[in-house]
């Protein structure tokens, strides 16, 4: 096991935040964290850097986390939600990082190659933008090849260009196997990674299992233009008979919620029934996209 | 440890309060040795015990207050940005980061304050002439220490802080309690006669900034009557020497203990 968590429980101040987890990752596999804000995610992070006191036992590749604490974290490679960096250039601060690693000052270059910023090393990480902030983070954590990478909501504070970036790398350090741990909010983004998802209930294990047994399945939100009232009633029936959750009619509209895997089947339901497409608007519940 | 000491040089290198502090010193020094013989209608720099004395009343404010400003705001700053978390996050120990940081931000504040010091010195000494050298040496010296020392008491106040505001404020208060409050307090016990001079030197190791006085008048002069009646008692009950290294290795406990004690702290608190 490259991860081995036992009887983990943590407080900060009066308040515990951590009550009692354990579980086990192998090599190689992608650990998603969810839950609600306050959950514990991030602190559960923590617990495995060892920066934060708790009770219990992290193991990392066998290594204590308390005990054996510089040898646990030279196996592994973390990236904070807010990317932390001192007053440098790009390479400097990677050479830093590499040093403290124990890593040949070499291996700077390569991560910023990696995470394609090679063409930035001489730049101040001041002037960087979120995104390659981001990337220049997951470049350092990747110095020494740490087996274990830990991620704190990697995508929060990133627009869509810089997550599907960092998504798409992501992909590439779990198809090496290396372990990914990460904390999300975005079930679309977990469901693609992760093979296991802990979802964290106000410190303690709620589920833990592949996505698909924990995760609830993203929901469409369907609007369809209905402005008289015996054409709204029609348009209720045909969405029972279509097994959609129908909510309450807004002035002008039918609204209903289906599950994002089946809305074409609806879809191609509804216009068999004579409803014109152009009539019918969906967008995700989740995320807060629109289509 | 090697890393985080050069990384808090280079740091301080950059910065604008390296350049700022040693800019002052070098100014003060130069400033205070040119207009040492105002008041007699003559301008010209002084000797170097004319300087040191009237240096070591801006040194004993400046220095501590340097040095409680960058102590406390170095480690709450740090993890207020996050910086310190993701430090600790790497495979170092937490030793290593706390005593790198003390050691590179001391470092530098000694640097800072020897280089605007020996620059000021050179300039004395070329128009002045060697005379009173090693009172200005000791200066520098019990400046040194008495930087260790305030920065000492910053990291205490500094993990001791929750954020870099707090820091700041506490920082605050303590070089006032050091500059004017523990003078006051002593005053006050002279006059009201709960304090002999041996009480008076046993207070006096309560306030660096008071042992960092008394040591630099005692190497401008071992003459009773510069010393004040805690110096007398020191050089008439442990001898010139004796007293010099009481009160220096005073000095140096005070750089040490608070910073012991900010580890304390340090080693087992919960870093975001």
């Amino acid at each position: 096991m490259i991860l081995r968590v036992q009887g983990l429980s943590a407080r900060i101040g009066s308040r515990r935040i951590l009550d009692g987890l354990s579980f086990d990752l192998e090599q190689g596999r992608t650990l998603a964290l969810m839950g609600p804000n306050g959950a514990g995610k991030t602190t559960l992070l923590r617990c495995l850097l060892g920066l934060v006191q708790f009770e219990g036992r992290v193991e990392i590749d066998g290594l204590d986390i308390v005990s054996q604490g510089v040898a646990s974290r030279r196996k592994i490679g973390y990236v904070p939600q807010v990317p932390a960096f001192y007053d440098m250039k790009a390479g400097e601060w990677l050479r830093f990082v590499a040093h403290l690693r124990g890593a040949p000052s070499s291996e700077a270059d390569a991560a910023l190659k990696r995470v394609g910023l090679e063409a930035d090393g001489e730049r101040p990480v001041r002037v960087f933008s979120g995104g390659m902030q981001q990337r220049l983070s997951v470049g350092a954590a990747l110095l020494g090849n740490p087996p274990i990478i830990l991620l704190d909501e990697p995508t929060a504070n990133l627009d869509m260009e810089g997550r599907s970036e960092l998504l798409r790398l992501l992909r590439t350090f779990r198809a090496e196997g290396k372990t990914l741990v990460l904390s999300s909010h975005r079930a679309a983004e977990v469901r693609d990674l992760a093979d296991l998802v802990l979802f964290l209930d106000q410190g303690r294990i709620g589920n833990l299992g592949p996505p698909a047994d924990v995760i609830p399945p993203d929901l469409v939100e369907l609007r369809i233009e209905a402005h008289e009232s015996r054409e709204r009633k029609r348009i209720e029936g045909l969405l029972e008979l279509l097994k959609v959750a129908s909510r309450p009619s807004e002035n002008g509209t039918v609204n209903g919620a289906v599950e994002a895997a089946k809305i074409i089947p609806v879809i191609e339901g509804l216009r068999a029934y004579g409803v014109a497409t152009p009539r019918i608007r969906f967008r995700p519940l989740e995320d807060g996209g629109a289509s | 440890m090697t890393a985080i000491v050069a990384r808090e040089i280079q740091d301080s290198m950059r910065s604008r309060w390296f350049l700022a502090m040693t800019g002052v010193f070098c100014a003060l020094a130069l400033g205070v040795s040119y207009l040492s013989f105002a008041g007699a209608n003559s301008l010209g720099f002084a000797g170097f015990n004319r300087t040191v004395a009237s240096l070591l009343n801006l040194m004993v404010l400046f220095v501590p207050l340097m040095g409680l400003l960058i102590g406390a705001l170095g480690l709450s700053g740090e993890r207020e940005d996050g910086t310190l978390g993701y430090l600790l996050a790497q495979p170092v120990g937490r030793f290593s980061v706390y005593a790198g940081k003390f050691l590179g931000q001391g470092l530098s504040l000694v640097l800072a304050v020897g280089l605007g010091l020996g620059l000021a010195g050179l300039v004395v000494g070329w128009n002045a002439g060697p005379a009173g050298a090693s009172a200005f040496g000791m200066l520098a010296l019990v400046a040194a220490l008495l930087g260790a020392a305030s920065l000492g008491v910053g990291f205490l106040v500094s993990v001791r802080s929750a954020t870099r505001m707090r820091a700041l404020a506490y920082a605050l208060v303590t070089w006032v309690v050091f500059e004017f409050a523990l003078d006051a307090l002593s005053v006050g016990m002279v006059t009201a006669g709960w304090l002999g001079p041996q009480g008076l030197l046993f207070v006096s190791f309560a306030n660096p900034v008071q042992l960092a006085k008394i040591l630099c008048l005692m190497s401008l002069s071992a003459k009773l009557e510069v010393l004040g009646p805690s110096g007398i008692y020191a050089v008439k009950t442990f001898g010139y020497a004796g007293s010099m290294l009481m009160l220096g290795g005073g000095l140096a406990l005070w750089a040490l203990i608070p910073a012991g004690l900010g580890w304390l702290t340090f080693r087992k608190m919960n870093v975001r």
